[in-house]
């Protein structure tokens, strides 16, 4: 492999880790905040580019204030499914919640074909996917750097929000122990549904970055979900950290797998999942689990 | 004496099970009061339902004027109760700062707005809130554990971080279940002079439920006995120690164990 081609598929690979990174986050902060794995986060992105497409491309709203609502529909909409639904639930058991959401998953993933209809629509994007920056005779995708960088300001963004400010710290509070956060006044109704809202913005970035790159269409989050969960597993549930080094190293290690064995390519996330389930449950960053007697 | 909490005829049931029956008692302004009793006197379930994660099926609590059985969890320490726990509920992945910076929670007085936009009013209430933990952080001698995460510091070290962010809101009423639980003798010595240094400081209310009669001797004012779910006697350490039914019920029990050993 020339030093050209190794370069090229690193790139690839970070930008489709940034992908898998923030739906990895996204899973990882509901988990954490909620210990509830959401279905419905691939149908919840899909609302906020369908919205977008739509806003943007049948009404003629500039891209960046439909991208932004997109991104609030999405938030609205996951803040609303547990505060109507999860919150209330008599199945408060983990397999309850997991199936709920799958539930929720299916139909609104029929909901939104009906409304927006299953065929193959061309999501504007901020760059021209075909557009390339010259650099001797070494040519990089402009969207590729967008994505990249525009994963990586999500994640720092991410950081501060949850490392600095006082809705991160109760979100943490929350995820250690809710008796006690009730118990020292913290709402946490409201710390729970604002951490829906975030993963749903997360994930839903995640898939109006990708979208422009491929065609929108009612399945376009299945496959960058699945990776997604597979690298929250990789880097470890509880960590954040983890869900970026997670994503990152599923992106880069499929980009230049499948460079060699394409066919291969989609089974090997789930090599991974596999051998950190049998050799290492708690992930690469994740802590142990320490249950209180 | 202003009385700050009452309780009056609490009866809480689990199923067939009377846990309280018919309790009445009161904590007074800056007054420390200790629930005791054997195991399974209710004294945990008595408190439960004083922040209202239980709900009494007979009877009132009311803390100045408010009525506690009608109210959530979440919402009693707006009213001033903080509380400490048996087995020191922390945050444990969380600094000694941030654990403290919590306890702040219901002084936040800034809505979403103003902490989006980075609002004067938002930066004046978040230098406060800090100041005022890093002043509680300096009353209890914790500024080598500042910002060390809370699970790696020793267990002395976390009752007290715990009693902080408890302090740390103000209250008008402290609770503590158990608070020397799980120290050493020597510890135990240093926590109960800690707590009344604090209590003289701060002017505290205290109510806690304890076994080790050392320490409610030296803490308590008033001394409140339940057996079985009832209370059997109200009244100074001095009146406790020597009241006949409390003798027979509670420290008989030890009493006797005592002159089964001398046997």
């Amino acid at each position: 492999m020339s030093l050209e081609q190794a370069i090229r598929l690193l790139i690839i690979g970070i930008e489709v880790g940034s992908i898998y990174a923030l739906v990895a986050l996204s899973v990882v902060l509901l988990y954490r905040t909620s210990r509830v794995l959401n279905f419905g986060q691939g149908e919840l992105a899909l609302l906020a580019c369908f919205l977008t497409f739509t806003l943007t491309s049948r009404m003629g709203v500039p891209l960046w204030l439909s991208f932004l609502a997109g991104l609030a529909a999405s938030a609205v909409a996951a803040g609303a499914f547990y505060f109507f639904l999860m919150r209330r639930a008599k199945a408060q058991d983990p397999m309850g919640l997991l199936i709920l959401t799958l539930g929720f998953s299916l139909f609104a993933n029929g909901g939104l074909s009906l409304l927006f209809g299953v065929d193959n629509k061309q999501m504007p994007g901020f760059v021209d996917v075909i557009e390339t920056w010259q650099i001797g005779n070494f040519s990089i995708s402009k969207n590729s750097v967008l994505v990249a960088v525009a994963g990586l300001i999500l994640m720092i963004g991410l950081y501060f929000f949850v490392q600095k400010s006082k809705i991160g710290l109760a979100m943490r509070a929350v995820s250690q122990n809710p008796e006690v956060a009730k118990a020292l006044g913290i709402p946490v109704n409201v710390v729970l549904v604002s951490s829906w809202a975030v993963a749903a913005i997360l994930g839903s970035a995640a898939a109006l970055l990708l979208a422009p790159a491929i065609s929108l269409n009612p399945s376009l989050m299945l496959d960058p979900l699945n990776k997604g969960f597979a690298a929250a597993v990789v880097g470890g549930m509880t960590s954040l950290p983890g869900a970026v080094l997670g994503g990152y190293l599923l992106g880069i290690i499929e980009a230049y797998v499948g460079n060699f064995v394409p066919a291969f390519k989609l089974a090997l996330a789930f090599i991974l999942v596999i051998l950190v389930l049998v050799f290492r449950p708690h992930g690469l960053l994740g802590e142990k689990e320490t249950r209180r007697a | 004496m202003t009385v700050l909490l009452e309780a009056k005829n609490v009866t809480l049931r689990f199923g067939g099970v009377t846990a309280v029956n018919d309790v009445s008692f009161t904590v007074g302004a800056n007054e420390t009061v200790a629930l005791i009793g054997p195991n399974g006197a209710g004294k945990s379930s008595l408190f439960n339902c004083i922040t209202a994660l239980y709900k009494p099926q007979v009877g009132n609590i009311s803390f100045m004027g408010q009525e506690l059985t009608k109210t959530s969890p979440d919402s009693i320490a707006s009213l001033g109760i903080s509380r400490t726990f048996q087995n020191i509920e922390l945050f444990g992945g969380l600094t000694v700062l941030e654990n403290l910076l919590l306890g702040r929670h219901q002084h936040l007085k800034v809505n979403l707005f103003h902490a989006m936009l980075g609002t004067p009013t938002w930066v004046k209430s978040e230098v406060e809130q800090i100041k005022r933990a890093e002043a509680m952080i300096e009353l209890l001698e914790l500024q080598p554990y500042r910002d060390r995460r809370v699970r790696g510091l020793p267990y002395g070290v976390q009752k007290i971080v715990e009693i902080g962010r408890a302090l740390v809101s103000e209250p008008k009423l402290l609770l503590m279940d158990e608070p020397v639980a799980g120290l050493t003798t020597d510890e135990k010595d240093e926590l109960v002079q800690r707590l009344g240094e604090l209590k003289n400081e701060l002017g505290l209310s205290i109510l806690l439920v304890e076994h080790d009669i050392r320490v409610v001797s030296s803490l308590a004012e008033r001394i409140v006995v339940l057996e079985y779910g009832r209370k059997i006697a109200d009244g100074t350490p001095e009146q406790i120690r020597n009241d006949p039914v409390v003798i027979a019920a509670y420290l008989g029990e030890e009493a006797q164990t005592l002159e089964g050993q001398k046997k």
